[in-house]
């Protein structure tokens, strides 16, 4: 049921209360509806036991008022006056009294019970002195009896008359027998399709009609040895064994004898049920109408009835709960909003928007509490905002207390760090600026707005400024910087935008109008909010430096030019001279000649060598990365040596990938890799030794690889060996060509190029020089200067 | 005789470069003119009509560079087809670029080239051109 409100509570005893009574109520009306239905059952049958009871004897009144019609009729009572007549034309007479066919006979007998005419020939003769129904006709004039015919030997309702003279003396009985269909047709026994079984008994209660043929002339219960001894004796039933029906009851009822419909209730073993039996007394004749009945059908017919009742009383019941729950929610309903006024006054929300208006107290109550409300609201804001401004009066109070109280501590502390501060400060200062005097770079802070706010004592020497002409001007006005726009503008973004170091060569001019060239290296200094407040510039003059570099390129050039110039014409003279252009030379004059030109072609190697040199010192050396098969320098380098190869009557062997892909480097460098790495093996392997050039391709890079069975160097000359006109111990003897500048010249390659350089070596065992490509080939890089130049 | 001999202008500043050039070609059986200047090379280029070879330096007396003949050579319609062969010391890579862009036939490094191997070059450039 939920909550336990007052509307769930009060719905829930009405309801008990509705149920029970109803239940109570459902239960009696059903009882007493199976009562009276009952009864009424009970009275019902007697009354068609009454009914046919009647039925039957009018029917059976009929028959003996036609009896007593013939009797006295004047044909028959003169025939019994005439004896000897013929009996056909009194037979033809009785003929006519059998009506409707009901009769089976119909006969006349002599007062000694000899029957004298017959509509049935064989009763003719017989003597049917023994029947009661003879000797009633003789004692009292009239007779009725049922039995079995002892002749015909069918059943049938015997009516008898005495036949007077007119002295009224008896003369003869006249006899009726009625056929016991013909009261079929009154008991209706052959149709009968009512809810039991209807019987016809005799005095003794001996079935002679019934619905259930198998019953037919048996008792409905024991009879007596005497009873049972006088119906054998009047041959009632023509010796028929007459067997007992358990319905010892009803037979009780009979033979104790009846004067109107009776009613008895009990067990009949032979159905095995609780039956009611109903027994009549006809008037016309010693019989009697049973009728039987299952009780059972008759108990759930009232059971039926009784239900329909009890259920018709519990719906009622139950379909008034729930009218009364609707009533009751509606009665109840201003009770839910006076709650919820209530609570949300509790709540402290005086906002209410419920309102009862169920027109009763309950509307009267809501109005007051609306009212209540009201007043509490405007009393609770007051004290809020009492408390609020109480509060806040207070926090005021406290803040400032506070803050007085960390002012102070603040100042105290301040003020003992500011004299630590500023006591390291001046120290570190005077350090600071002892070490920038002393230094012969120059030095200057500007400020944001590029004032100059310190300058040092190099800045004197460098500039011809004095410290005092420049503090406070811009660098701008006083250098006048002759940089191009693009220059200047990338040291502002590098400075003021992206707030990083500057580091580079700036063009100055002195006071004097000179210009100077300086490295300068500027540090923007950011304060809190990351903006710049200052720029440290230190600066040193490199106008010297440039000029040395200048002069070592004008020196590369002069050499280029200046000493290949006699070194040619020694060449072509010595060349010529050889090749006998002025006029044929001795075996001596030869030799010599020869000398001076070997002599000459070493001079032309060692100055292109000190070019290659000088060029990658200066670092002006351009990387022009093209395409290249590697095989093509390699073959062509072997190709070009083979002179000296085939002198020393070398092996030298080329291992390469069948297929190998294009590497992007530049040709010029990996020509002087592959000359050097060749040319040395050469001249530092003996006679049939042995060189492998090999060239194996990775995921990752190039390598060539180019090893020898020769001198190899010595343990202790490896450190050395990329070194600038190094030469290895064992080989100087040896080999007085080389130049000590190849494999420096290589390891400057791989450092400009991104490559690297190294070797395995074993003295008197040989050497493998490596050199190491990334597959993605050498990187570009913009000179002024390519090697062979 | 003269008139089957082949003739080559060799335009070398050095004096004793130029003889030893002069002497060679000569014993090759080459009618050889020299000159030391742009201008004066270019003078005789106008002068003598039939000058079949160009032999030439980079840096020359004068003002003018090897590249200046070059370029005015190749920008005049009479001599522009006649083969020029470029034997110098110093040319860089830009320049020797610039003179194989001009159209030169050939540049050579003179310390690193024997005079027969240009001088054979040359023959078999002017026996292809004469069939």
């Amino acid at each position: 049921m939920g909550k336990k409100t007052l509307k769930n509570k009060l719905i829930f005893n009405i309801f008990v209360t509705v149920l029970i009574s109803g239940i109570l109520i459902a239960t009696i009306v059903g009882y007493v509806s199976y009562i009276r239905s009952i009864n009424s059952k009970e009275a019902e049958l007697i009354l068609f036991a009454t009914n046919l009871t009647h039925k039957t004897d009018v029917f059976l009144n009929d028959a003996s008022s036609i009896v007593n019609k013939a009797s006295t009729k004047r044909e028959i009572v003169d025939w019994f006056s005439n004896q000897n007549s013929d009996s056909t034309i009194i037979t033809n007479i009785l003929e006519d009294y059998n009506i409707g066919n009901h009769y089976s006979a119909i006969y006349l007998m002599d007062t000694a019970g000899n029957t004298l005419a017959s509509t049935e020939p064989s009763f003719m003769g017989q003597n049917y002195s023994f029947r009661n129904y003879f000797k009633d006709a003789i004692s009292k004039n009239n007779g009725a009896e049922i039995g079995i015919g002892v002749t015909s030997e069918l059943p049938g309702l015997f009516f008898s008359k005495s036949v007077k003279n007119n002295n009224a003396e008896t003369i003869g009985v006249i006899v009726m027998k009625m056929k016991m269909e013909a009261l079929d047709e009154v008991l209706n026994i052959t149709h009968y399709s009512g809810p039991g079984h209807i019987m016809l008994t005799d005095q003794n209660g001996i079935i002679i009609q019934t619905d259930r043929p198998e019953r037919l002339f048996k008792s409905l219960g024991q009879i007596d040895e005497k009873t049972l001894s006088e119906i054998t004796e009047k041959k009632l039933f023509n010796g028929i064994k007459i067997e007992a029906l358990p319905y010892d009851p009803a037979y009780a009822l009979i033979k104790n004898g009846l004067h109107e419909a009776t009613n008895i209730s009990f067990y009949e073993p032979e159905d095995k049920e609780e039956e009611i039996i109903t027994a009549s007394p006809l008037d016309s004749l010693a019989a009697f109408i049973v009728t039987e009945n299952e009780l059972e059908a008759i108990f759930t017919d009232s059971f039926r009835l009784a239900l329909i009742f009890f259920l018709l009383i519990l719906f009622i019941s139950i379909l008034s709960i729930f009218g009364l729950s609707v009533f009751m929610a509606r009665l109840l309903e201003p009770f839910e909003k006076l709650k919820k006024i209530a609570y949300s006054i509790g709540q402290g929300n005086f906002q209410i928007k419920e309102e009862v208006r169920s027109g009763d107290e309950l509307e009267d109550l809501s109005k007051i509490l609306i009212n209540v409300s009201g007043n509490l609201k405007s009393n609770y804001l007051e004290l809020e905002n009492k408390v609020l401004s109480r509060t806040k009066e207070l926090l005021n109070e406290k803040k400032q207390a506070d803050s007085a109280k960390k002012a102070i501590i603040n100042i105290l502390e301040d003020v003992e760090i500011e004299k630590n501060k500023a006591k390291n400060l001046a120290s570190d200062l005077e350090k600071f600026k002892l070490a920038l005097d002393s230094t012969s770079e120059y030095a200057i802070i500007t400020d944001a707005s590029d004032r100059i706010v310190y300058a040092n004592r190099g800045m004197e020497t460098n500039t011809g400024y004095k410290i005092k002409e420049v503090i406070g001007k811009t660098a701008y006005e006083l250098w006048r910087l002759p940089m191009s726009e693009k220059q200047i503008q990338q040291i502002y973004t590098t400075l003021k935008k992206n707030k990083t170091q500057y580091v580079g060569e700036l063009k100055n001019k002195k006071k004097n109008g000179e210009l100077f060239d300086s490295f300068v290296t500027i540090s923007p200094l950011l304060n809190k909010n990351k903006e710049v407040e200052f720029l440290v510039s230190l600066a040193r003059d490199i106008t010297k430096e440039k000029e040395i570099d200048r002069a070592k390129t004008e020196f590369v050039s002069l050499a280029s030019h200046q000493l290949r110039t006699p070194l040619s014409s020694i060449n072509w003279y010595s060349e010529m001279l050889i090749a006998g252009d002025a006029g044929k030379l001795n075996v001596e004059q030869l030799s010599f000649i020869n000398e001076i030109y070997r002599g000459s072609q070493r001079m032309v190697e060692l100055v292109n060598s000190l070019l290659d040199v000088s060029r990658l010192e200066l670092g002006t050396i351009s990387i022009e990365p093209t395409l290249v098969d590697l095989n093509e320098p390699a073959t062509s380098i072997i190709h070009e040596l083979q002179p000296s190869i085939l002198k020393k009557n070398l092996a030298v062997t080329l291992k390469t990938p069948k297929k190998i892909p294009l590497l992007s480097v530049d040709p010029k460098l990996i020509r002087i890799v592959f000359q050097n790495f060749i040319s040395n093996a050469i001249k530092y392997t003996p006679e049939k030794g042995k060189i492998v050039v090999e060239i194996v391709f990775d995921k990752l890079s190039v390598l060539i690889k180019v090893s020898d069975n020769g001198y190899g160097i010595p343990e202790h000359n490896k450190e050395k060996i990329y070194e600038k006109l190094y030469r290895a111990d064992n080989i100087k003897e040896k080999d007085t060509e080389g130049t000590g500048l190849g494999l420096y010249i290589v390891k400057a390659i791989a450092d400009h190029s991104g490559s690297k350089t190294w070797f395995e070596s074993q003295e008197n065992k040989g050497s493998t020089f490596f050199f190491s490509i990334p597959i993605e080939g050498m990187k570009k890089k913009d000179g002024t200067k390519t090697l062979n130049s | 005789m003269t008139e089957n001999k082949a003739t080559i202008l060799v335009v070398e500043d050095d004096k004793s470069l130029q003889d030893a050039i002069r002497i060679k070609l000569e014993k090759n059986g080459f009618f050889v003119i020299t000159a030391r200047t742009v201008v004066q090379a270019y003078d005789y280029l106008k002068e003598i009509s039939k000058i079949n070879v160009v032999w030439l330096d980079h840096y020359l007396l004068g003002e003018e560079s090897g590249l200046d003949l070059v370029v005015k050579i190749k920008g005049n319609k009479k001599f522009k087809k006649i083969p020029i062969f470029v034997v110098s010391n110093t040319a860089g890579a830009e320049k020797i670029k610039s003179y194989i862009n001009l159209g030169i036939h050939k540049y050579y490094t003179k310390s690193d080239c024997r005079l027969d191997n240009i001088i054979s070059d040359i023959k078999e450039y002017l026996g292809q051109t004469e069939k």
